[in-house]
């Protein structure tokens, strides 16, 4: 879709549709943290771009905020530069603070959480992306962008109809 | 442009059904086609596409429950059903989690989704990895009731098992063959969509110097 901004012709090949069953997407949380990826670009400007693209472009259909709470056993001295972005209203409190500050949110049973040795939590308001449909709003804008018009067939007979994928490409040409 | 490239208009197909089995098939057809340049986008299926060692399979595990059906588990033994907003919960320490054995939650649409793993593998193919262990249901139900959800009153309503493409760094940077420059975007590991701007735009950004234009 990039491409197609910049006036390059696209040929998108792919050998199942974005809304099969067997993208990641379709099961996977989607919530939007740096997470399992060890390249220092993931938690910075790469992330950095695309929360604010998330915050500023889509709709609230395709993208939710959400608090969050990471727990952890002792206070964190070492934070990532990402949660600087004020937008998250990143803080870390006490379970105590947790408890007294945010009694309006569906938290985990106090007792059980200080039983467990958590005291500390990392508190912040990230989106968390409707996968399936914000997949399916990137392809439609894409065909949108090459041809003009939305699309006319239903991708969710391409979803009930073919299985497995591991492979999807973009060929394009300028 | 290429000679042939009038024999090409701009499209989209998206269930051609045919997986390329190796980067010289994609580049001769996209040469075919007459194309500048290719962008990779294809996630794990690179290991094959490229051969690519470094690429490993992080294996994740998840229940998905009803958003709006799913029973919270009452505060005390007096308190029925409490209605709050969702929140999203991680951990990676004991007693509840490791680091490869996260215990989170995540409301995400309609579901909520109750994690997870972190396993890495190259082995996706084989027919226990493909499906949620008995255990590691265990594991997850048990995860669910901790972080609040009441699994003595709520059934599952999904079981997930998916493969992060993951790679020590992210590959986004251009292979030059013969006949035309290939973009790689692949790796991302269980950030996809925490980074799938910024990748792409600087996937975009290599594309453009490739051919002169940027």
């Amino acid at each position: 879709m990039e491409l197609l901004k910049r006036n390059i012709p696209v040929v998108l090949r792919s050998t199942y549709p974005p809304l099969h069953t067997s993208t990641c997407s379709q099961g996977s949380g989607a919530l939007w943290t740096p997470y399992k990826c060890d390249d220092v670009r993931v938690s910075g400007v790469w992330a950095m771009e695309t929360l604010q693209y998330l915050l500023t472009n889509c709709p609230s259909s395709n993208i939710e905020r959400i608090p969050t709470l990471h727990l952890k056993k002792s206070i964190s001295l070492d934070i990532p530069e990402w949660t600087k972005h004020p937008r998250l209203q990143f803080g870390q409190l006490s379970l105590q603070e947790l408890y007294s500050q945010h009694n309006l949110l569906r938290l985990p049973h106090e007792q059980e959480v200080s039983d467990a040795g958590y005291t500390h939590a990392w508190f912040f308001i990230p989106p968390v992306i409707n996968a399936p449909n914000m997949l399916q709003v990137c392809l439609n804008s894409q065909i949108i962008l090459l041809y003009g018009s939305e699309p006319s067939f239903s991708f969710s007979y391409y979803i009930m109809t073919f299985r497995q994928s591991y492979m999807k490409s973009v060929v394009i040409h300028s | 442009m290429n000679d042939n490239s009038h024999d090409i208009e701009p499209s989209i197909d998206v269930n051609t059904g045919y997986a390329y089995p190796s980067l010289k098939d994609m580049v001769q057809h996209a040469h075919q086609l007459g194309c500048t340049f290719i962008m990779n986008c294809t996630g794990y299926g690179s290991s094959t596409l490229c051969q690519d060692q470094s690429l490993q399979a992080g294996r994740g595990i998840l229940l998905h429950y009803d958003r709006k059906t799913c029973n919270n588990r009452p505060y005390t033994e007096q308190d029925d059903f409490i209605p709050s907003p969702d929140v999203a919960i991680f951990i990676e320490d004991l007693p509840w989690a490791t680091s490869n054995e996260a215990c989170y939650i995540i409301p995400r649409g309609d579901r909520l989704l109750v994690g997870g793993s972190f396993q890495l593998t190259n082995h996706t193919m084989d027919g226990l990895s493909v499906r949620l262990q008995s255990q590691e249901r265990e594991r997850l139900i048990q995860n669910a009731h901790r972080l609040g959800i009441d699994t003595t009153q709520t059934q599952p309503i999904h079981e997930w098992v998916g493969y992060r493409p993951w790679r020590p760094t992210v590959r986004v940077e251009v292979e030059n063959t013969n006949h035309i420059p290939i973009i790689h975007n692949y790796g991302h590991g269980g950030s996809g969509w925490t980074v799938y701007i910024g990748a792409v735009n600087e996937a975009v950004n290599l594309a453009m110097k490739s051919i002169g234009l940027y």
